[in-house]
């Protein structure tokens, strides 16, 4: 079966241009592979600037790669011309970290949720505008909200205004970019639940992007995380969370309040690095870094169907699978190792 | 620093080389000045021979290159008025302005600037309703009817100055006035928000805590504060100048290149409006240029975002 | 002449420090810059609109209508002996009728000036927000190029070369302003792509299109209504500027500068001439400057 959403060696580099001086360029993804089923929900996770948003605007087409390509039920989205492009946002749809900036802050929210339908010309004013208030209600906004502006609005009714003008269409994929990050933690938990239900109703997939691990377990299938602009490991949920394998992910469990996890599991505070270049990109704050770490960059490993892995030194994972584990570390270490001595 | 000096420069370049091939379209898209400038019963061989003399046979772009190329060889055309050089007879009127708007600025710095660290500091008092009264008005006015009241007061009434002209010293007094005062009255606005804006900073109430004295505040802080603001809209101050200066020189009579533009204009001497045209661009620019990189100098953080 | 000064914020008085110093100084305080003021400005700017609209009928006399045994009459209202409530002109036409048409024609300028600069700016303003390549940045190239330069000369040289007409006096007063609402707008547009709703819009589907009109005009309008106060005295002075330099309306037609300009050879003999279009002029750009910044002010409280 063809995956909805597929990316295949997915980069960007971002240019600033600088006057009389050579341009910069940053790469913000470096060769992500991902796929999601329909239906599915993939949770992205990684700290600030390692690629997150980039990589959501560029599933979404909204944004070209400058390397690889992203495919949309088989077929490549820059093949799509203008017409078909416009055709593709009522399928593909994003809901953004901060509501507020998302608004028009003068219009009512009713005209602002209906407005998808009139753009794609899928009905008349008067339809749109009852269907809006279906939609409204779908969300749990009360009906007297409808002719507010967002300024009357708080942050998490603003949220559930955004998403269900994102929803207006029927889309097939979901982008939600820290959807939840801006709103209060007892909001961020009614509209996660929210969140849920409708994906369970509307059957779309979508890529949750976050930083806050917390949130994850609560929506995601299976989670990705990225370092710097590379996937580090991408697995079941379950399993992320029981057992992460790379040392990054561990630490980013360990950084949650309350974790079991010990203190060594933490990040140094190391300098970050920008430039990936020959070796690990994480290698001046791992806890477990080693000599080779420094100067060979580690490959991606499948360690299962759906688990992958980019790490020298994987942790060892608990008992009852241990057999399967020890297999593919006892596989990585050598394809390790032969590169060694090619190199 | 180079590379922040060599940005306002190639702007500044950018900016006469804009304005030049601006002037020069436009000046030429009226079609030529021949036939106004012959008699009616000029026969067309006359006029044939007139406009190939002058070069108005030529394609546009022809004329432009040929008189870029000059204009860099210091050659700026004939005014056809007269047959002299543009450059000169622009040039030779230019000290005339320079006089009225130089002495035009140090009025209005020595007014403007103390008038509204005054109304900043005194806040509230009648002192700062009483300039900002006088400075909305002077900043109401246009330089015309300023020139006319004080003409009424000092020359017609009064009879203590003469009302135009530019023989003697005393020819100076009412031009001046009139250009300082109105400048000095926008500026006075200026500098009282500047001064206002700097004292309502963090580092200022922080020094104030510290027990620090009024007046050491004000000559340490605050003051050199407004003084980058002031430094910001200097050049703008002077555009104003310049602009308002051909108001004056035209009510006064006085002999600058104000008057002259306005005088070749309605003559459609071409080479001489270009040339006067470009003047006082590049007047302007170069005080933009060095206002600029005094800032620079004066305020170093820009530098990197400047480009 | 004004020196508009751009960025100009001016802070609103703060009332405790208006302590009481008696009732007079608290009545003259409030006059010369209390809100009193901004009520008087919009008083006087309403007679202005009446004025503009109704000087066919307002005026007591045709004001082209010349007696020439009539000339110079000194005003009525100040005990002249004249027919002419303010006085006559050197061909013997009422002062105050030719005021009042004057005053019509300078604001009917001033008005379609300023609207064609915010529509020419507003409309360059999102272009350059748009297309960030070659256009966009020839266009704010042109904004910083004309902001650094006195206007008033390329004014003169335009009317110069193409010679005198109405429409040309508006579009040159449009061209005087549209850089200011360029920068504003342009500044306001990216905003709104890059950290607002229009960017959301987008993702929607929404076209620029939809996006500008539908969206970011609505919501830019009151910065854009204050920057046309702002603008619209200079309007106004440059336009007699311009008629006083005999670069604007054409006799018999009339305007505030035109008059002005006529009366300079008779200030001795007839001062009302001059006295009476300055004073107009006077008073409507300061009751606008007061208007602006009065609202700018409350712009910033909010
Ligand atoms: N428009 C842009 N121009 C230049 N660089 C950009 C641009 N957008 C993002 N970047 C850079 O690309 C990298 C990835 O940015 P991105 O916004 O995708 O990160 P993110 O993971 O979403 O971070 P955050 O959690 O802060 O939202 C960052 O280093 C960022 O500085
Ligand atoms: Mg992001």
């Amino acid at each position: 079966m063809t995956p909805l959403i597929r990316a295949e060696a997915l980069s960007h580099s971002y240019k600033t241009r600088r006057f009389l001086r050579p341009n910069l360029s940053h790469m913000a993804l470096d060769g992500i592979d991902l796929s999601l089923a329909a239906g599915e929900t993939l949770a992205v996770v990684g700290e600030s600037g390692s690629g997150k948003s980039t990589l959501g605007r560029m599933l979404l087409g909204i944004e070209r790669p400058t390397g690889g390509r992203v495919s949309y039920e088989g077929r490549d989205l820059s093949s799509f011309g203008p017409a078909e492009a416009l055709r593709l946002t009522q399928d593909l749809q994003m809901v953004f970290q901060n509501p507020s900036a998302a608004l028009d802050p003068r219009l009512a929210v009713i005209s602002q949720i209906a407005e998808p339908l009139l753009i794609h010309k899928l009905a008349g004013l008067a339809e749109a505008r009852s269907r809006a208030a279906e939609m409204m209600e779908r969300v749990g906004l009360p009906p007297p909200l409808a002719n507010r502006t967002p300024k009357l609005l708080s942050g998490g009714q603003r949220q559930r205004v955004v998403i269900a003008r994102a929803l207006m269409t029927g889309p097939r994929f979901v982008v939600f970019d820290e959807a939840v990050s801006a709103l209060d933690v007892s909001v961020q938990a009614q509209i996660l639940e929210l969140i849920r239900s409708l994906r369970r109703s509307g059957g779309f997939a979508s890529l949750f992007i976050t930083h806050d691990l917390r949130v994850v377990r609560h929506v995601a299938d299976r989670v990705a995380v990225l370092y710097l602009g590379r996937l580090v490991e991408e697995g079941p949920a379950r399993q992320i969370f029981a057992a992460p394998g790379h040392p990054y992910t561990r630490a980013l469990l360990a950084a949650i309040p309350g974790s079991p996890l010990p203190r060594a599991a933490r990040l140094h505070a190391g300098e970050i690095r920008r430039e990936v270049g020959l070796g690990c990109a994480l290698v001046s704050r791992c806890p477990v870094a080693s000599a080779l770490c420094a100067q060979l960059t580690p490959p991606l490993v499948r360690l299962a169907p759906g688990r992958r892995l980019t790490c020298h030194h994987p942790l060892p994972r608990p008992a009852p699978r241990a057999q399967g584990a020890e297999a593919a570390t006892a596989g990585l270490v050598h394809s390790v190792a032969s590169q060694e001595e090619s190199a | 620093m180079t590379g922040f000096v060599l940005g306002r420069v190639l702007r500044a370049v950018l900016t006469l080389l804009v304005v030049l091939s601006l002037t020069f379209v436009m000046l030429r898209m009226t079609g030529d000045p021949t036939r106004m400038l012959l008699p009616d019963t000029a026969s067309d061989e006359m006029v044939a021979s007139f406009r190939a003399h002058w070069g108005l046979d030529q394609p546009i772009l022809m004329q432009y290159l040929h008189y870029t190329g000059n204009l860099l060889k210091g050659d700026a055309g004939l005014s056809i008025a007269n047959g002299r050089p543009a450059l000169l007879v622009a040039t030779e009127r230019l000290p005339a302005t320079l006089k009225l708007t130089t002495t035009a600025l140090v009025l209005m710095l020595l007014i403007g600037v103390p008038a509204g660290i005054l109304a900043a500091l005194k806040r509230g008092s009648i002192w700062d309703r009483s300039v900002m009264l006088l400075a909305t008005l002077g900043f109401s006015l246009p330089g015309f009817v300023v020139s006319i009241g004080l003409v009424y007061l000092f020359a017609v009434w009064l009879r203590w100055l003469p009302s135009s002209g530019s023989a003697s010293l005393r020819h100076m007094v009412l031009p001046v006035l009139t250009l300082g005062l109105a400048g000095a009255a926008g500026l006075a606005r200026y500098i009282r928000v500047a001064v206002l804006d700097v004292m309502e900073r963090p580092f200022i109430l922080a020094a104030r805590a510290s027990g620090k004295g009024r007046a050491a505040i004000l000559w340490q802080h605050v003051l050199p504060n407004a003084a980058i603001s002031l430094v910001t809209i200097l050049g703008f101050m002077v555009a104003g100048l310049f602009g308002g200066s051909i108001i004056i020189e035209q009510v006064f009579g006085w002999p600058g290149i104000g008057r002259l533009l306005l005088e070749t204009v309605g003559m459609r001497d071409f080479a001489v409006v270009q040339m006067l045209v470009i003047l006082f661009t590049a007047i302007v620019t170069l005080c933009n240029l060095t206002v600029d990189i005094a800032y620079g100098i004066l305020n170093p953080r820009i530098q990197a975002t400047a480009c | 002449m004004a020196f508009s000064t751009r960025a100009f914020r001016q802070r609103p008085v703060d009332p405790s420090r208006a302590s009481a110093k008696g009732q007079a100084g608290l009545w003259l305080r409030a006059m010369l810059l209390g809100p009193v003021t901004a009520t008087l400005a919009k008083l006087w700017l309403i007679s202005v609109l009446v004025i503009a609209i109704g000087a066919p009928w307002l005026a007591p006399w045709d004001y082209t209508y010349q007696q020439p045994l009539l000339r110079l009459s000194p005003p009525a209202l100040f005990g002249g002996d004249s027919p002419f409530w303010l006085g006559s002109d050197h061909l013997g036409r009422d002062t105050l009728s030719r005021s009042l048409y004057a005053m019509r024609f300078s604001l009917i300028v001033a008005i379609i000036g300023t609207l064609t600069g915010a529509a020419i700016g507003i409309l360059a303003g999102m272009v350059a927000a748009r297309r960030r390549g070659v256009l966009g940045e020839a266009i704010m190239a042109a904004v910083d190029i004309q902001a650094s330069l006195p206007f008033l000369i390329f004014a003169i040289v335009v009317v110069g070369v193409f010679g005198k007409s109405f429409w040309l006096i508006v579009l040159i007063i449009g061209i005087a302003g549209w850089e200011r609402y360029a920068r504003l707008v342009r500044g306001l547009v990216l905003d709104a792509e890059t950290h607002g709703y229009a960017g959301a819009l987008r993702v929607v589907g929404a076209g620029t299109g939809r996006i500008y009109l539908h969206h970011v005009l609505p919501n830019i309008l009151g910065v854009l209504m204050v920057q046309m106060t702002l603008n619209f005295p200079e309007s106004i002075l440059l336009e007699t500027s311009l008629s006083f330099l005999g670069l604007g309306v054409q006799p018999p037609m009339t305007s505030l500068g035109l008059m002005i300009s006529e009366s300079r050879n008779y200030i001795v003999n007839a001062p009302w001439m001059a006295a009476v279009p300055s004073l107009l002029i006077l008073l409507t750009t300061l009751a606008f400057v007061v208007l602006g910044d009065n609202i700018r002010d409350r712009v910033a409280r909010d």
